[in-house]
Formats: C-alpha cells, sequence, structure tokens
C-alpha cells in the first residue's frame, strides 16, 4: 500500500503517514524509536483538520507520568479548548517547548516538527497493538470521514 | 434522543454564571441530558480563558480596589468584564450531539443568538467562525470547550458595556497602549443601548428561547439543577477563583504585560519596541489584518513622532522598523 493515505475535506487535501500508529478517538500519532525504545507523540491531520489553526498548546512537563487516555496538555483553536489526551501509558521524556511558543507549527509540520512529547512507553506492546496500525489504516480514514459527516455537517 | 433541558436562572451571583456550566459538563455521561443554561451576573466579575497567564492580562491591584473577583474558565478565549448589562447563553452538550468540525459546532450552538437579534430586527451575522456581529461590530463574546464527555459553547448578547471598567484592569505595558485598545473596543463592539433597541432582557431571553428550539431542532424542556448539580457547582466555583487555578500557566515570578490584545476577528492591539539612532522608540499599533491602522509611537529621550506615525498608516506591521527613518 501506498506509504501515505490522503483525504480531502472540501478543497483541502490532508495526508496520514502509514509508517506510524494512531489512536482510534483521540487523534494522536505515536512513532517509535526502535533505537532509544521511546515513542513520539503528534497530533494527527484528522483531527487537525476538526479543530482548524492551532493557538495555544499547553504540555506537561518531563518526568510526568501518564495513563493512556489522560491528558498530556491542552490546546486551544478559535476560542475552544481541549485536552490532547495520550495514546499510551508511559513517563513524558521530552516535550517540544517549540509548539509550545508557536503552536502553528503543529498544523504546518504535523509530522516532524510539529511532535509534542517524546514518551518513555510502560505498555507499549499491548497499546500499540490497540491503535490503528499500516494495515487498517484506509479504513480508519474512511470510518473517521465518514462519521464526520454523518456528524460533522462537512461537505 | 431526549429533549434539551432548559435552566433559566435569570439574575444570579458571578460563581453560578461560571461554575455551573462547568459542573454540568463535568457530569456528563451517555445517560445525561443535553443542558442550555440561561443566566446572567448580578454583580460584576472578570473571567479569564483557560490558556492566558493573569498577571499578564489584568493588573490584580486594579481588579482588587474595584472588587472584582476574578475567575478562570476552561473555555478559551480572551479576557472578559462581565455584568448585568449581559445575557449569557451556555450550551452543554454530549460531544457527539454536536458536529466534529469546530466552524459547525460554533455555527450549531451560535444559530439561536443569532436568530434572536434578527428576530429584533437587526443585521445580525455569524463571522471569523465565531463572532456574532451587529453592523460589522461585535456584540457577543464566545467561547467554548470540551470538557470530558462534554462539548460546550457559551457566549452573550450585550445590551450595554462598562468599557471603562474593562480597559482600567488591563495590565498594559505603556499607556498608549491602553489608549488605543480603547479607541478600538469602542469602534469594534456595539451594544443593544448603542443601537438604541427598546427590548427588555425577558423580551431576548423569550426570543433565545424559541430560537434555540428551532435551531437545534429538538424539544426543549424546562428544568431545574439537582441538588447534586449544585453542590458540585459550589465545588467548582471554589476551584475557577483559588490561587492555584488562577495561577495557571504562569512560568515566571513576574509576567511581562500582555503584548498583543485581541478586541475583534479584525482588530488587534500590539506592542513593539526597537532601538533607533540613540533613541528607543515604544510603539503601540492598531492592527486590522496585520495593516497598521493607527500608532502611537514614543521615545526616550522624547521626540515628535506624528510624521512617522502618519506614514505608517497602512504599513504591515512586520515592516514598521523599516519604514521609520530619522
Amino acid at each position: 500500500m501506498s506509504n501515505t493515505q490522503e483525504f480531502k475535506i472540501g478543497t483541502d487535501l490532508y495526508s496520514i503517514p502509514a509508517d506510524r500508529f494512531y489512536g482510534r478517538e483521540n487523534h494522536m500519532w505515536a512513532s517509535f524509536d526502535h533505537v532509544t525504545g521511546n515513542v513520539t507523540i503528534g497530533m494527527d491531520a484528522l483531527g487537525l483538520a476538526a479543530l482548524g489553526d492551532l493557538a495555544y498548546v499547553s504540555l506537561q512537563p518531563a518526568g510526568t507520568k501518564v495513563e493512556r487516555g489522560e491528558s498530556l496538555g491542552t490546546l486551544e483553536a478559535a476560542k475552544m479548548t481541549g485536552d490532547l489526551t495520550s495514546p499510551i501509558s508511559g513517563e513524558i521524556v521530552e516535550r517540544n517547548d517549540l509548539t509550545v511558543r508557536n503552536p502553528a507549527l503543529v498544523n504546518q509540520e504535523t509530522y516532524t516538527n510539529g511532535w509534542l512529547v517524546v514518551i518513555k512507553p510502560s505498555n507499549w506492546e499491548n497499546e500499540s497493538a490497540q491503535m490503528v496500525n499500516v494495515d487498517e489504516l484506509p479504513a480508519w480514514v474512511d470510518s473517521e470521514l465518514k462519521r464526520y459527516r454523518q456528524q460533522g455537517w462537512i461537505d | 434522543m431526549k429533549p434539551i433541558r432548559l435552566i433559566n436562572l435569570g439574575a444570579v451571583p458571578p460563581w453560578q454564571t461560571q461554575a455551573i456550566y462547568h459542573a454540568l459538563a463535568e457530569r456528563m455521561d451517555d445517560e445525561a441530558q443535553d443542558t442550555i443554561v440561561l443566566c446572567r451576573p448580578n454583580e460584576p466579575y472578570l473571567c479569564l480563558g483557560y490558556h492566558q497567564v493573569f498577571e499578564s492580562i489584568f493588573d490584580p491591584a486594579e481588579c482588587a480596589r474595584r472588587g472584582l473577583p476574578v475567575y478562570r474558565r476552561r473555555l478559551g478565549g480572551g479576557a472578559t468584564y462581565l455584568d448585568e448589562n449581559q445575557i449569557f447563553y451556555q450550551c452543554i452538550f454530549h460531544h457527539t450531539h454536536l458536529p466534529v468540525m469546530l466552524k459547525d459546532i460554533y455555527s450549531s450552538a451560535l444559530a439561536a443568538p443569532v436568530n434572536t437579534l434578527r428576530g429584533l430586527g437587526l443585521s445580525a451575522e455569524l463571522r471569523e467562525t465565531n463572532e456574532i456581529e451587529v453592523n460589522g461590530r461585535r456584540i457577543a463574546g464566545t467561547g467554548g470547550g470540551r470538557i470530558e464527555d462534554a462539548a460546550i459553547v457559551v457566549g452573550n448578547i450585550l445590551f450595554d458595556f462598562d468599557y471603562e471598567a474593562m480597559t482600567a484592569v488591563w495590565q498594559t505595558p505603556w499607556p498608549s497602549f491602553r489608549l488605543l485598545a480603547q479607541k478600538a473596543l469602542h469602534q469594534r463592539i456595539i451594544t443593544m443601548k448603542d443601537l438604541a433597541m427598546n427590548v427588555s432582557m425577558e423580551q431576548v431571553t423569550d426570543l433565545l428561547i424559541e430560537s434555540f428550539a428551532t435551531s437545534m431542532g429538538r424539544e426543549l424542556e424546562l428544568g431545574e439543577l439537582t441538588p447534586e448539580e449544585w453542590q458540585a457547582a459550589e465545588e467548582e466555583a471554589k476551584e475557577l477563583a483559588s490561587p492555584d487555578y488562577l495561577a495557571l500557566h504562569k512560568t515566571n515570578s513576574s509576567p511581562e504585560p500582555m503584548r498583543t490584545l485581541k478586541i475583534s476577528a479584525r482588530a488587534f492591539i500590539r506592542y513593539d519596541e526597537v532601538q533607533m539612532d540613540g533613541y528607543g522608540v515604544r510603539g503601540s499599533f492598531w492592527l486590522s489584518d496585520d495593516v497598521i491602522q493607527e500608532v502611537i509611537l514614543q521615545s526616550t529621550p522624547e521626540r515628535d513622532w506624528s510624521f512617522e506615525e502618519e506614514k505608517l498608516r497602512g504599513i504591515l506591521f512586520s515592516d514598521w522598523k523599516e519604514n521609520i527613518e530619522l
């Protein structure tokens, strides 16, 4: 399969790379580093398409322990706030202060410099198995777009 | 789907106007009823957006001198001065009962206040995702957030606005910043009083109720808060006004005053400074789409900057330093 899943909302084209895992509901991506054993976390294009341009990002500091589903920090777009929930459990070992200072980076460089935190995972094998993997990606993107249309009135 | 519960509180103490919707959001689950709260504060107070730094926005001494309590909401947007001349509408829905796309969440929740204003014969429009304007000027503050399983949209309708109180409590970097902000606020905001609307708060409340029923396409059921919800709201109020919560996002002991202030979607006040040929130049700028509409320059040592001020009008803010020649 292609190493990037592309989709359109309106006239805007978005992409979802197939080289990482995705949270089924929270639209966070997780990329495992085979050298360090750590996982880089960011927000995916489907989640960002629903929000638009981010105005604020706040992130928990390094050393914070999080469980899957707990908050890694918060975001704000168009005067609306929300939690950034962790797709995995572990300890935050690094946070990207560049995205705190310049939240637009998350929109502009979603899968590279727009990462949010690096987590030392405590249960990667089990938790990554519950995330969307490369084989499931096309069907998951389609079902999420369908949900957006049903619930979200996108054209 | 269950009918929407409508809670019409009327004039209530400030804490209730913030704490109740937070408490309802915290308790939202698959079984909970979507709720719309209508209310207004019976005394003035200040409310800080979730991501704002208190000391960068408000002058604590001036807030205390005026006896204005401050709450931080878990929703976005900027700091606001709120009082009995504003009607609040607060939609607390299960997130699956509102659209996914943020702009659609706003358009579905804010259709009712827009239609209410139109019902009064005003040319109201929803612009820039979440700004309700009449005659091209903002007549409402809005904000929102996702708390647990709840999606929340809140807003108000301005009957009158205390410009003096709002601008007096701002922590501004320089007096000229406050001056421009006051001017922009007067130009960009509009109230029912400005529009000479002879309409009571009760009439507008009734129209809002009708409009919500129509725009949401669901039955509205008049309801009350349960004792458990009241108790949860009292706990929320303590949290929203607690020193620890107000100090959120403070990264050092003496935060700098704000350098950017949003007045409306198309009006920002910004502060900047530059050292130039022996002058320390400080500028306060009124921007629209990043273009300078008005500027006040001051310097140490003092100098007459009126020629440069005139020259900077219409220039992109990012280019202002290059456009000053001594």
